[in-house]
């Protein structure tokens, strides 16, 4: 058998040259459908992926996968809502308990100042003076927390200091009253009117002049009962006509009185060592209801008073019902205000 | 020599088609012994080259690969003759003898699966192992059907010399 023979038999085979123009013309075809086909399966698997993302999505979201694994939300609002009367009803009852201690002592105050401001009116009528220079003597500050010690002494942020409730939303009115007495009556009515009305006036002061408020006491001498380490971090005052500075922290630690010339009108302003720390504000909007939360040293500065806690202007349909301090570390304050609810403020305003 | 196949790349199987066309039509005639079949299996080997655009090692890689297909392809249409056995045959060796002379119509007179081998092997010169991966059979398998192959081609050969009267 001869293979070669074969071979070369076999290799003289070759495709005709219109079968192979033919074969090519048929492929270059085939390559260009190829190309189009495969551009065509891109784009559908590319909607196909997108398709299916979007399907993962909408059944992510609907499946309640990625939902915290709570009780239902009618449990959940049960318990809420009675967690949060539980605590509005201590918090209430605590303040009563704290707010009639108070009115005691303030009261026990005043009687004592209005036996030493009888005698020092009397003593002062007897020499005929005037124009007396401290016609008034305030108790620096009649508020003391149960234990004994003084509120105004306690600085510290530690919360075991921090006082239950104060409800106070008179003392503007206070003021204006006092307002008008300075304006109106005779210097002897009007050293009587301070005197009986002291607790009320010293409370307030602070309370409605904020910063960049005007004294408006023009008539009579003023003094206002301010806590040391108060004055050290109340800087200034501007003296308005001629916008004199008066540093307040040099001139009243030691008395712990600010004093005002009558007849003159002086702008306040505050200085605080370390605002960033002390220095807390929120605002909650729920509904109608605005609350603002200060923290305890705003409020103990800014209002003289000694109590330590968190003040909530509440504010329902526009109308501003209550001021609140609560004995609540910060942080469950915080997360006890997000749970609050419109209804049950109300409720409690009420 | 390499021609890969990519997508842009038109002049790539042009060439592939001038360096292998023939060598697929050999093949696939001696096979398939129909020129229309042939052509049929020749250019649905380049459409399939189109479409895997395969990365090949080196030029034997690409023509094996080839090869292996064009195979596939020709048994295809072995099967596809088969399942129209009760239609009209065609006539297989019109075309085939203008492409052949006596010795060629001999191979082509042996069996299908000894065909291929003993063309792989004469004809293109593969040796059995590269004939083995090809046809995807084992080389002992390769070897045995090289073997009765060629007993048959011999048997074949004599038969013809009978028939012609030597």
């Amino acid at each position: 058998m001869d293979f070669d023979k074969l071979r070369e038999s076999c290799r003289k085979i070759s495709m005709p040259p219109e079968m192979k123009s033919r074969i090519k013309t048929n492929c270059k075809a085939a390559n260009a459908d190829e190309k189009q086909r495969s551009r065509t399966d891109g784009r559908l698997v590319a909607v196909c992926v997108c398709c299916i993302l979007l399907l993962l999505g909408i059944g992510l979201t609907y499946s309640g996968i990625f939902e915290r694994k709570l009780p239902a939300a009618s449990d959940r609002a049960d318990a809420s809502k009675a967690e949060n009367e539980n605590k509005f009803a201590e918090i209430l009852s605590t303040a009563k308990l704290t707010a009639d201690r108070i009115f005691e002592t303030t009261r026990a105050n005043i009687d004592e100042t209005e036996m030493s401001s009888k005698t020092q009116t009397q003593s002062q009528q007897s020499t005929e003076s005037t124009v007396p220079e401290q016609t008034t003597e305030f108790v620096t500050n009649p508020f003391v927390f149960p234990n004994g010690e003084h509120a105004a002494n306690t600085g510290s942020d530690d919360l075991s200091y921090v006082r239950p409730l104060y409800l106070e939303m008179s003392n503007r009115e206070n003021l204006i009253i006092a307002k008008e007495a300075a304006e109106t009556m005779s210097q002897e009515d009007f050293d009587l009117f301070l005197a009986e009305n002291q607790s009320m006036l010293q409370g307030g002061y602070f309370h409605s002049m904020n910063a960049g408020e005007y004294l408006e006491f023009t008539q009579r001498e003023w003094y206002i009962p301010v806590a040391p380490e108060d004055m050290a971090e109340i800087c200034w005052m501007y003296y308005e006509p001629t916008h004199e500075k008066i540093d307040l922290g040099m001139d009243f630690s030691e008395t712990s009185k600010i004093r005002f010339d009558i007849n003159e009108t002086y702008k306040a302003d505050y200085y605080y060592k370390d605002s960033n720390k002390y220095r807390y504000e929120k605002t909650i909007q729920r509904d109608n209801a605005t609350i603002k939360i200060y923290s305890r040293r705003w409020l103990y500065r800014f209002e003289n008073f000694a109590w330590k806690g968190y003040r909530m202007d509440i504010t329902v349909c526009g109308q501003e019902m209550s001021a609140i301090t609560t004995e609540m570390p910060l942080e469950e304050l915080e997360k006890y205000l997000e749970m609050i609810d419109f209804v049950t403020i109300k409720d409690w305003l009420s | 020599m390499m021609h890969q196949v990519s997508e842009d790349n038109v002049l790539g199987i042009e060439k592939a088609i001038d360096i292998y066309g023939d060598m697929l039509f050999r093949v696939c005639l001696i096979m398939l012994k129909n020129e229309a079949d042939a052509e049929d299996a020749v250019q649905e080997t380049f459409l399939k080259y189109i479409q895997k655009a395969p990365e090949f090692k080196n030029a034997e890689h690409e023509k094996a690969w080839l090869l292996k297909v064009a195979n596939n392809k020709c048994k295809d249409i072995f099967r596809s003759r088969k399942m129209q056995l009760s239609k009209p045959q065609i006539d297989e060796g019109a075309d085939f003898d203008a492409f052949t002379d006596s010795i060629t119509d001999i191979l082509a007179q042996v069996p299908e699966k000894f065909r291929i081998v003993l063309t792989l092997h004469y004809v293109e010169d593969y040796k059995v192992k590269e004939i083995a991966e090809i046809i995807g059979k084992t080389p002992s398998a390769v070897k045995m059907r090289l073997q009765k192959g060629r007993k048959l081609l011999e048997e074949n050969i004599r038969k013809e010399l009978d028939f012609n009267g030597f």
